[in-house]
């Protein structure tokens, strides 16, 4: 990472738009006026990726074959209302069709503050719960272990990711589940480069999705802020099958191709959602990634299209299909980062009973969702006593969805935040979510404030 | 009887037996639900529904819960039961398969001011019911939790015709009883009295107008305090009792017998004497006895009085299957005290008591209640289905059920 002056610069464009974006969220049609154009600045901000790259220490001796890296992620969270977005009042059945449940999410893994439902039926439509309800707490997200293996006579890379996730119940949207600790194998996978002039990678374990641009983000060490999209639970789930990876360069143009394609038990979503650890249906879901990058000396432009087909993962039925269209783009400049995504996803109606990482529920409805959001953030690097980088990001974002025969949702947020990097081993966030109930859900308090340590080491 | 009654009422009996249109068994891939539209759009289609169930493997023709009539109006059909040793009827509005529980929702009702003592005295004139799940949903069903909604002074009631927007303005919202409500098609009808016996139904309300999502549906109305639900929306169901014999392929198959409603262990009434149970059914098929050489041993009680239906449900070919058609004594129809169309269609286990004077009708040991098929069937002839059924009782104990 190249060292800049120590001088954080916030253009008043970043202002602008940081301004402008709450009233994006009030008013649907503002929107277009609240992204001016982006001019200035420097270095970029893209995290280094979904696994670690391949770093000198890791190959240059033959005896530096295997890394063992990690991070502590630690969150203070602070939820509207009782930590749900369930309503009161609202006794409509299942109580997680009418809502968004996933809009007080509290850290990198989208788990929200709580998914009570007061004992209200729900079908399977939740994220983890942090457990903390409406009160502000401490919690630890994640304790996370990487270890990666490079075989030194041959083009073979093992990687494995173990998570620990201790909680204080809350899993099945009851917060009185009890303490206990998960244990995630969020990736293994073992990779084979067979051409060294060649950038073709084939991975055979759990890895993360192909899906969009948001998976590069799924960790909290990685991701500027903390939060996850509105969308991110259909495109940045790990799952277990094959992938592989192509990237065309074509040097004179300062430009390059790519491909990422996946066939995995469960697609991309996240496996509160569908589990990934086995196919239900017994027939892969496709997924891949067309991507084009430009690579100038101080702009980086990178766009694609990604696909996803076949049968839903959280139902028996192999006609039921889940099918998903998103396009994506990334602009790096001066300083400046944005990005953005649009997502459409349809899911046909399934054969009971419907089946997620958080249990067994009745009936997999038929689903349709369309969303997207816009990231802008401007990040320096700095040299001010222990303080590395500074990056001020805002987030606007839109989710509507429906599930068959139940009024459907709009739902809006607008994310905003601080991050601070701290020597190289310690990030500082801290952001709000700002939720908003546009169309077909009762209005709710349930914003969040949300901050986060992470100790990388 | 009129013969004209008698006629239909025998091609609607033995339509689950015949199977009529219906082709081979296919299992049903997931769970899924039919309601009075989808009846309606059905019939004459020879497409039958919930084939492939544990109940009705060769499916159940439309024309089951539906008529329609030459003019082209639809009518839903009332089917006679018997339940706790009374007869009774019902209508058929809604079927679920693989459905392993069916759950309340909420429906809101716009009044003035609130008052507990007497909730609808200030209900907003005019103002039409709001229902807040459609039948597109998997979740819909005709089970409704009663919410008083108050609306504020200065508001127009007029806006009120989505749950949203009740929601939304955070209106008071005061609980009161479930609710029996199928949503029909428009200017649909019911049949006003019970076949066979020509008594008048319960005052079901039919073709009223209601909101969902802000557009205009119409509904069937059954009344309140008529279903039992738990605090996670789970509606309470009873059982159902289908007779059946076995097939060629060893398959139980309906017999197109009246049903016998079971209690499940709780007779409750409503204040009115509505029954609060049995609304929602789950269907379990009663396998009837057969002798060492497979001939049916239960016999199905038709007085002499009904010669054509006699007639017709004895037909080798296109009569009943599985159980006898036998002889009854003139005698002891008209044995004083008794009533023989109180015993029509009603099975019993030795039906040589039909000939028996002095054993009619009392030493029948009739299949008319959940006990008696309890205890008189082996339990391996009872199997509990995946089917289940809104058929909410129109007349119980012979009396019109109240819809308060």
């Amino acid at each position: 990472m190249r060292r800049r002056p120590p001088v954080i610069v916030i253009p008043v464009v970043g202002v602008a738009i940081v301004l402008a974006l709450p009233v994006w969220v009030a008013a649907p049609t503002a929107w277009a006026q609240a992204l001016p154009e982006i001019v200035e600045e420097e270095s970029a901000n893209e995290p280094v990726g979904y696994t670690p790259a391949d770093t000198a220490a890791a190959t240059a001796s033959p005896a530096s074959t295997l890394v063992l890296t990690g991070y502590v992620d630690v969150g203070f969270v602070n939820a509207q209302g009782d930590g749900t977005s369930f309503a009161p009042g609202d006794t409509r059945l299942p109580a997680d069709y009418g809502v968004d449940p996933f809009a007080t999410a509290v850290n990198s893994r989208g788990d929200a503050a709580s998914t009570a439902s007061g004992g209200r039926f729900v079908n399977g439509f939740l994220p983890y719960s942090a457990g903390v309800g409406g009160r502000p707490s401490f919690l630890i997200n994640t304790i996370n272990v990487d270890v990666r293996f490079t075989a030194p006579t041959a083009p073979v890379m093992v990687f494995t990711r173990l998570q620990l996730v201790p909680r204080a119940g809350g899993d099945a949207g009851n917060d009185l589940d009890g303490d206990g600790t998960r244990v995630v194998a969020e990736q293994a996978f073992g990779r084979i480069t067979p051409f060294e002039s060649t950038e073709l990678a084939l991975a055979v374990g759990k890895f993360d999705s192909v899906f969009g641009i948001e998976y590069l983000e799924n960790q909290a060490n990685l991701r500027t802020g903390i939060t996850p999209s509105l969308i991110a639970r259909y495109t940045t789930g790990q799952s277990i099958g094959a992938k592989l990876f192509y990237r065309l360069q074509i040097a004179p143009l300062w430009s390059a191709l790519s491909l990422n394609a996946a066939a995995t038990t469960s697609g991309t979503m996240v496996t509160s959602l569908q589990t990934p650890h086995a196919s239900l249906t017994g027939v892969p879901v496709g997924s891949a990634r067309l991507g084009y990058e430009l690579n100038l000396p101080r702009v980086q432009v990178k766009a694609g299209a990604s696909g996803l087909v076949g049968p839903r993962n959280d139902q028996a039925d192999a006609d039921s299909l889940q099918r998903a269209w998103g396009v994506d783009v990334r602009v790096h400049w001066f300083g400046l980062a944005f990005s953005g995504e649009y997502l459409v996803l349809d899911q046909d109606r399934g054969a009971g009973p419907k089946r997620t990482g958080l249990g067994q529920f009745p009936l997999p409805s038929a689903f349709h969702v369309e969303g997207f959001y816009a990231q802008l953030a401007y990040g320096r690097d700095v040299t001010l006593g222990p303080l590395r980088r500074a990056t001020v990001y805002a987030r606007g974002e839109q989710r509507h969805a429906r599930f068959e025969g139940f009024t459907p949702v709009k739902v809006r947020r607008l994310t905003a935040g601080l991050r601070l990097d701290l020597w190289d081993s310690l990030a500082l966030k801290g952001e709000v979510l700002m939720n908003r109930e546009v169309e077909g859900a009762p209005t709710v308090e349930n914003d969040v404030y949300a901050t986060s340590v992470v100790w990388t080491w | 009887m009129k013969p004209g009654t008698a006629r239909t009422a025998v091609a609607a009996a033995c339509a689950v037996a015949l199977g009529a249109g219906c082709t081979d068994e296919t299992a049903p891939e997931r769970a899924r639900f039919w309601t009075l539209f989808d009846f309606t759009a059905a019939l004459g289609t020879s497409e039958p529904i919930a084939r492939g169930t544990t109940t009705f493997p060769d499916g159940v023709l439309a024309e089951e819960f539906v008529s329609r009539s030459p003019e082209g109006n639809v009518t839903a059909n009332v089917a006679t039961a018997f339940s706790e040793g009374g007869t009774a009827a019902y209508l058929t509005t809604e079927i679920w398969s693989r459905y392993d529980a069916v759950w309340v929702q909420p429906m809101y009702i716009l009044v003035g001011a609130w008052d507990e003592k007497s909730p609808g005295a200030n209900r907003v004139p005019g103002a039409d019911p709001i229902f807040s799940v459609g039948r597109e949903s998997s979740f819909y069903s005709p089970y409704w939790q009663v919410f008083y909604a108050v609306v504020p002074e200065g508001k127009d009631p007029a806006r009120y015709t989505s749950a949203h927007r009740i929601l939304d303005d955070g209106l008071a919202l005061h609980p009161g009883p479930g609710r029996i409500c199928a949503l029909q098609p428009h200017e649909m009808e019911i049949r006003r009295e019970r076949p066979f016996f020509g008594d008048k139904i319960g005052n079901v309300k039919v073709d009223a107008r209601a909101w969902l999502d802000g557009e205009v549906v119409w509904y069937m109305d059954f009344g309140s305090d008529r279903f039992r639900f738990d605090a996670s929306g789970v509606v309470a169901e009873s059982p159902l009792y289908v007779f059946a014999r076995r097939d060629e392929r060893g398959r139980r198959v309906p017999i197109g017998l009246p049903t016998v409603g079971g209690t499940g262990g709780r007779v409750d009434f409503g204040a009115l004497g509505q029954p609060a149970f049995g609304s929602l059914w789950r269907a379990h098929t009663a396998l009837l006895p057969t002798a060492s050489d497979g001939t049916p041993v239960a016999g199905v009680f038709v007085p002499n009085s009904l010669p054509e239906l006699r007639k017709a449900l004895s037909d080798e070919n296109t009569g009943l299957k599985g159980v006898r058609v036998p002889p009854v004594s003139a005698a002891a129809e008209a044995k004083p005290g008794v009533q023989p169309l109180d015993y029509l269609l009603r099975v019993a286990l030795n039906p040589a008591c039909f000939e028996d004077v002095a054993a009619f009708p009392d030493a029948c040991r009739w299949l008319d209640s959940e006990e008696a098929i309890r205890t008189n069937l082996s339990h391996t002839a009872i199997v509990r289905g995946d089917v289940t059924l809104a058929c909410a009782f129109v007349t119980y104990g012979g009396r019109p059920v109240p819809n308060p």
